[in-house]
């Protein structure tokens, strides 16, 4: 647990930002809290409370969505509307007690190797919007790089989550592999696609718990682009693939049975893909 | 007795507890923490195996806060064990408040009691060891060899009754039976089985971990509040441990946050007591989560070997169940869960040639103990997982294979007599049994007639049933004992006061209707304590599924005698015999109206004539243990792909006797139950290399929530036991044998994969999957 000294409760995202640059390294952000019960620092902290800038909400674009960072996950699970697919994901996120005060930016400011949101954030090719001296935006798959915070300056406050909304043609698929609802994840796999003639227009698959940080499985992804989507395909690209994985287990289960839990699931999640493509999602 | 219409007894009554505990009154231990109690703190051991060649206190005992650090330098050396049974006790003797040889990773070095929390922990780390490490032994194969590292090389350790023990041969504890001929048995048999099974680890996790708290008071008694299942017990072990007479302490136990057996245990008082009278303030011990999963006390791991020999009839003509445990760094409760073992299903089905081996090994790794189900559950895997496989075998049904051979009312084991809790057991018949009856119920709510063998199954996701008979004890016959006290109260009231104890069981209601009902009174008449050794008799406490036959029996006996002293009055107020007179509803009733209510007698008796306070006491001890039965039957769906094993239905249908509480007692089979299948899929301790646990706590060590539920069906199948309270029998334990292996077997019927170890995992189903039924056989943890 960490050592809090001290709570500000900041009245704006100008006055919060000024607040953790004077602090600097001993500011620490918190909305919702989750993630302070895994992190070990013991150094003295100030809690910045930033939970109470308004920036939960999620507000519907042109092509997406703009979901504030401090949108709990119970947010995304009770929100929709045409294309949103997060409702699916937030669904699987442990219990909803927790659901209901862990909040979206504080789910992918650090990463764990059994992390949730990140998974599906990058299989959906999200941008994050981070507010410093400027505002900037950063894509998924280089803000999951290497641990998220190091994108931020002192005094920088990831403030929104940008996701496209699905459209017509194009699938989702979500899962989350654990022993019980409390579990941890053993294997996530997130998978976007797009059909065109019945063929992979494009698709982006998204890996986590199974591999140290979740990543993109590109040489997977590279090898469906064009194919019909069945089977045989899905299951050719997969095993293609799958070399492109530092495949580690967590939790008692082996590198080897991770590596083939991976295949099977993503496999799975892009006949689920495809299966909302075409519009036979149940 | 016979049976009769009941008033109070097994009706669904609202738990008299259950407003306080649903408002949140103050109930447990740590409600009661004085505001000036010191916290202790533990270091534990970072070697499973070592010597200390030095400690150093002297900065942890001069930092401010600091009231008192305790080693094996400044306390007594009293070898004694930490299992909470009677005494003498069938456990050997092979612990130490304080050592210098560590056994496990988490072993006592020193406690400190500090004014909070953080000064406890900073003086922990102020505390210089230095170690010499040894070489551990972590499994039972390796620990039985010549040349293994001697975990007790101690010269006090031993054992207190006569059974084998040669602790320099790691051995805690050794049982040989043998009835018939095992081999005679197995050559007679057109089809044997000879197989390997491994039970591992797991913890009970009670909801309130091990919690103590002790003060001195003004007449220099040591007071211990404490949340255990052995008042009794415990009170004996402390004043030996600490080399004080009984008489200077008492225990109270107030409610339990959960127990299953982890509680049956002295694991925080011996040093609680001894804090309190170097501090001379109150001192409050609560374990974290992971002193609970290492330092406090585990299933014991169980390596098993099963020969099985059948006719194609179904006559089975052998049995031969070796069983070696696991006891880890003690030996607490290793001779009698390895007997349990034997004695608890061994005479389930009927048989004239068994041999029963069991022995319990130490290793450096943590402690088994009681643990819900006690020897029956590693045993009914084994047992139960090898009748399927000889019913394949002989082409039967294994419905039908069961049901030809398990034992009947009327009937005996040889068994019963031969083994019982670290000695010879008691003959018995089985005076009730309505096994048949929960089969043929438990099998028409699974669907069994539908069920096809695995060969005809496929796709990649599979079902399968499967199902196990089971069965337990009541008690434990000529050696436990319960007592009850009661007194009648002006209003019409009664104290019951009784040495059992409510773990969380509901065992003070169930305990008030059996008296309500001999009374004839309702139960809000009945103001239950339990327990406390200053106040209430003596009982041995709440383990091997006692309390409602054992302890209900005292309560039924004295709430009789207080019946018939209300009659007495009552034939005296009324100017006739008492035996004109009846009770009903409170009242005293003779034959032509007249009549005075239980308030009226009691004014009379207290103040107007023949002065005295209705009231009395009684002490019971068993001379039966009958078995209550059960048909477990699981419904699973396997993903062949990646082996996850997802439970559809599990049905447990069990015969209890006469549910006192029916509602309560169908909560004990569904707990139980609960418990197996987390047993049976997700619970497993991951070690290092050193002997470290590695995933002690509850993001880790996965258990099932309410959300994780499957359908579950429960079906009571009442008989009447004609040796219990109102018929009753036990039903604590029994749910949780059942899960493994009708899961395991249920498993085997979806996919043809045989699993001989647990927990299921994806992993391991899926290993098996690849390997074509089966992966070879090793001892995990």
């Amino acid at each position: 647990m960490m050592n809090y000294v001290d709570f500000k409760t900041p009245a704006s995202v100008a006055e919060a930002r000024a607040l953790m640059k004077e602090l600097g390294p001993q500011a620490s952000p918190v909305a919702g809290s989750t993630l302070h019960v895994f992190l070990r620092d013991e150094s003295p902290k100030v809690a910045v409370d930033i939970s109470r800038l308004g920036l939960n909400s999620i507000d519907t674009l042109p092509d997406g969505y703009r979901i504030g960072a401090t949108s709990t996950v119970g947010d995304l699970q009770d929100f929709h509307a045409p294309g949103w697919v997060l409702d699916r994901v937030a669904r699987e996120f442990v219990t909803q007690p927790i659901r209901n005060v862990a909040t979206l930016g504080g789910s992918i400011i650090r990463v764990f190797p059994w992390s949730d949101l990140p998974i599906p954030l990058l299989a959906l090719d999200a941008v994050m919007e981070i507010e410093g001296d400027e505002t900037r935006r950063i894509a998924a798959g280089d803000f999951f790089k290497s641990q998220p915070f190091h994108h931020l300056q002192s005094g920088d406050l990831l403030t929104a989550i940008h996701v496209p909304a699905l459209a017509s043609g194009q699938g989702f698929g979500y899962h989350k592999e654990r022993r019980t609802t409390t579990d941890f994840s053993r294997c996530s796999v997130a998978v976007w696609m797009a059909l065109e003639d019945d063929r992979v227009a494009d698709v982006r698959i998204a890996i986590g718990a199974a591999v140290p940080m979740p990543c993109r499985m590109k040489a997977m992804e590279q090898a469906l682009k064009g194919k019909k989507p069945t089977q045989s395909n899905f299951e050719s690209a997969v095993q293609a693939g799958l070399d492109e994985g530092h495949w580690k287990g967590l939790h008692g289960i082996s590198n080897e049975y991770a590596r083939h839990l991976a295949s099977v699931i993503v496999v799975d999640m892009l006949h689920a893909a495809t299966d909302e493509a075409k519009g036979d999602a149940v | 007795m016979s049976k009769r219409e009941f008033k109070v007894v097994n009706k669904p009554l609202r738990k008299i507890d259950a407003m306080s505990l649903a408002l949140g009154k103050p109930a447990y231990v740590g409600d009661f923490k004085p505001a000036d109690a010191l916290v202790i703190k533990m270091l534990g051991s970072p070697h499973a195996h070592a010597r200390i060649k030095s400690i150093d206190i002297s900065a942890a005992e001069a930092m401010p806060g600091v009231h008192a650090v305790l080693y094996y330098g400044n306390v007594p050396r009293i070898v004694h064990t930490t299992a909470g049974q009677g005494y003498p006790e069938p456990s050997p003797y092979d612990t130490f408040m304080f050592d210098s040889k560590m056994r496990f990773v988490g072993d006592r070095v020193a406690a400190v009691a500090a004014e909070s929390n953080k000064i406890a922990l900073a003086a922990l780390k102020a505390i210089q060891v230095e170690y010499e490490v040894l070489e551990p032994v972590f499994r039972i194969q390796d620990a039985m060899q010549d040349g293994a590292p001697v975990i007790h090389d101690e010269p006090e350790a031993k054992a207190v009754i006569p059974v084998p023990y040669d602790a320099k041969r790691n051995m805690a504890a050794k049982v040989d039976m043998e009835i018939g001929d095992l081999e005679k048995g197995l050559a007679a048999a057109d089809v044997t089985v000879d197989v390997p099974f491994y039970n591992h680890y797991a913890q009970h996790c009670p909801v309130e971990p091990h919690v103590s708290m002790a003060w001195v008071d003004r007449e220099d008694r040591i007071i211990i509040t404490t949340s255990t299942q052995v008042p009794f017990h415990c009170r004996r072990i402390v004043a030996q441990t600490l080399d004080v007479p009984v008489q200077r302490i008492r225990v109270i136990k107030p409610r339990i946050g959960g127990g299953f057996g982890a509680k049956q245990e002295i694991v925080l008082e011996d040093v609680v007591a001894m804090m309190a009278l170097r501090t001379r303030r109150p001192v409050y011990w609560e374990y974290t989560r992971e002193e609970e999963f290492v330092a406090s006390r585990t299933r014991h791991p169980m390596l098993m070997r099963i020969r099985m020999g059948a006719k194609r009839d179904g006559t089975i003509t052998a049995i031969g169940l070796d069983a070696t445990s696991n006891t880890g760094w003690n030996g607490s409760q290793g001779l009698t869960v390895v007997c349990n073992s034997g004695s608890k299903m061994l005479p389930l089905y009927r048989c004239e040639n068994i041999h029963f081996l069991g022995m319990a090994v130490y290793t450096n790794l943590p402690a088994g103990g009681a643990y819900r189900g006690y020897g029956a559950t590693q045993a009914a895997f084994a047992f139960e997982s090898a009748m399927d496989e000889i019913a394949e075998k002989i082409g039967m049904d294994p419905l039908q294979f069961r049901s030809m051979n398990h034992i009947r009312k009327g009937e005996t084991s040889p068994v019963f007599r031969a083994l019982g809790e670290g000695r010879e057991g008691v003959d018995q018949a089985i005076t009730s049994c309505e096994l048949a009856r929960c089969i043929k119920a438990g099998a028409k709510e699974i669907g069994w007639r539908k069920r096809k063998p695995h060969t005809a199954k496929k796709g990649r996701y599979r079902r399968g049933i499967g199902m196990a008979c089971l069965m337990q004890g009541s008690a434990i016959p000529e050696i436990d004992m319960g007592a009850a006290s009661m007194k009648m109260n002006e209003d019409g009231s009664f104290n019951l006061l009784m040495g059992a104890t409510d773990l969380g069981t509901g065992s003070d209601t169930v305990l008030a209707q059996i008296a309500a009902e001999q009374l004839g009174t309702t139960l809000d008449k009945i103001i239950v304590y339990s327990s406390d050794t200053d106040m209430t008799p003596f009982d041995v406490g709440a383990y091997a599924s006692s309390t409602t036959y054992l302890s209900g029996q005292a309560v039924l006996n004295v709430a009789q005698k207080v019946r018939k002293q209300i009659l007495k009055v009552g034939a005296d107020m009324l100017d006739c015999k008492a035996s004109e007179l009846g009770i009903e509803d409170a009242k005293v009733i003779r034959k032509n109206g007249e009549s005075v209510t239980f308030s009226e007698i009691a004014l009379y008796s207290m103040y107007a004539s023949n002065q005295f306070q209705i009231g009395d006491m009684s002490s019971k001890i068993v001379h039966h243990s009958p078995p209550p039965f059960a048909a477990h039957f699981a419904d699973v769906e396997v993903d062949t792909y990646t082996g996850r094993v997802r439970v559809v239905k599990y049905v447990a249908a069990a015969d209890c006797g006469t549910p006192i509480h029916p509602r309560l007692a169908e909560g004990q089979v569904e707990g139980a139950v609960m418990n197996g299948i987390c047993y049976a899929l997700t619970e497993e301790y991951l070690f290092n290399d050193k002997g470290r646990m590695t995933n002690g706590n509850f993001g880790d060590y996965k258990l099932y929530t309410v959300s994780d539920l499957p359908e579950m069906k429960t079906i009571l199948v009442p008989s009447y036991e004609k040796t219990g309270p109102y018929g009753a029998k036990s039903i604590a334990e029994i749910g949780i044998n059942g899960p493994l292996p009708a899961i395991a077997n249920a498993i085997y019927n979806a996919c043809g994969v045989r699993l001989r170890t647990g927990p299921f995992t994806a992993e391991k189903v899926w290993r098996s999957l690849q390997a074509g039924g089966e992966i070879p056989f090793e001892e995990g943890h």
